[in-house]
């Protein structure tokens, strides 16, 4: 056990690597084992990078992993249902960002000052995808806090956690004003005719398209830094 | 309480994380240590596997330490100390 006020930082792991390194130098045990309860927010990922691995046994309503004592490092490919839907989550949340940075890109390239009917089509399709991908983004990747992964304590606690949210959040807000503007358009694209939009309004959905560019981009810096437990 | 809280969490680097015996010392600082309360289901408190290992030989456990703040409390199994413990002592016996 950890400490409530010490979780989330990694020392689990750390002395969890300095108890197996201490039994493989004793050399005379053949395995580790351990076990703890299956269910949504189980350890089973931490444990799994440490490099336990199902046995199919159980202890009571507990399962089993384990790890080899001795230094043989073969790796089981058998995957568990635990890391398979975490993994699922993740693919995902991964897949829900790439899609979102297409949708605005897409806005971004496709945008001009004088858009035909067709550009306006496509910028107002991409819009919605962004909509919705947007909210898988959000949605996921709260599972993914609160259900699999580093535990939310470790999410809570670090600043990387907190700036990405709030970097996608402010994405979403600087979002409302081009999608307003497309939503006008449709006046015009439903009659079949391309919008007709002031230079003014097309200088400001540019800009505001390529901040979101750039906070996307900073969104995806703080994922990696916090991924990797800097700041925390 | 909250100033050895901060001292520790100066110290960032997980290298000062080191696992040590428990001592009269220190064994309050380790029953004190305690899981949120949301965790309390999974893992039993510190006091109650000191106890047990109190009656299991094969207990082998350590406080977890980050720099010289006890931080947390590990526990296994280890058959060799059962076996070692159980040869009947011999010349001790009759010793409380």
């Amino acid at each position: 056990m950890i400490d409530a006020r010490f979780q989330g930082r990694g020392i689990g792991r750390a002395a969890l690597l300095l108890v197996i390194d201490q039994v493989r130098r004793r050399g005379i045990f053949k395995t580790l084992l351990l076990s703890y309860l299956p269910g949504p927010g189980c350890p089973e990922p931490f444990y799994r990078g440490l490099g336990f691995r199902p046995t199919g046994r159980m202890d009571g309503k507990e399962v089993v992993p384990r790890a080899a004592a001795r230094s043989d490092r073969r790796r089981s490919a058998n995957g568990s249902p635990c890391a398979v839907i975490s993994a699922l989550f993740a693919f995902l949340h991964f897949l829900a960002v790439f899609g979102i940075f297409a949708a605005v890109f897409l806005q971004w390239r496709t945008m001009s000052p004088a858009p035909t009917l067709v550009d306006a089509r496509r910028i107002q399709a991409s819009d919605r995808v962004y909509g919705m991908l947007a909210i898988v983004v959000l949605v996921v990747g709260f599972l993914r806090v609160y259900h699999f992964e580093k535990g939310k304590a470790f999410y809570a606690a670090n600043p990387f956690f907190q700036a990405k949210l709030m970097l996608f959040l402010g994405v979403g807000l600087l979002s409302i004003y081009p999608t307003i503007r497309f939503l006008k358009w449709r006046a015009q694209t439903k009659q079949g005719l391309a919008p007709v939009l002031a230079t003014k309004e097309y200088k400001s959905i540019v800009m505001v398209l390529r901040i979101e560019l750039l906070l996307l981009l900073a969104t995806a810096l703080c994922a990696s830094l916090m991924a990797r437990g800097v700041g925390s | 309480m909250v100033t050895d809280h901060n001292k520790a969490l100066a110290d960032e680097s997980l290298s000062s994380v080191s696992l040590r015996e428990i001592t009269a010392d220190t064994v309050l600082a380790v029953l004190r240590l305690a899981v949120a309360e949301d965790q309390k289901s999974f893992v039993a408190t510190n006091a109650v596997s000191l106890a047990q290992a109190l009656f299991a030989p094969e207990a082998w456990y350590r406080a977890i330490y980050l720099g010289d703040q006890p931080v947390g409390f590990v526990m296994l199994e280890d058959q060799t100390l059962r076996s070692r413990r159980h040869r009947p002592p011999k010349s001790s016996s009759g010793a409380s």
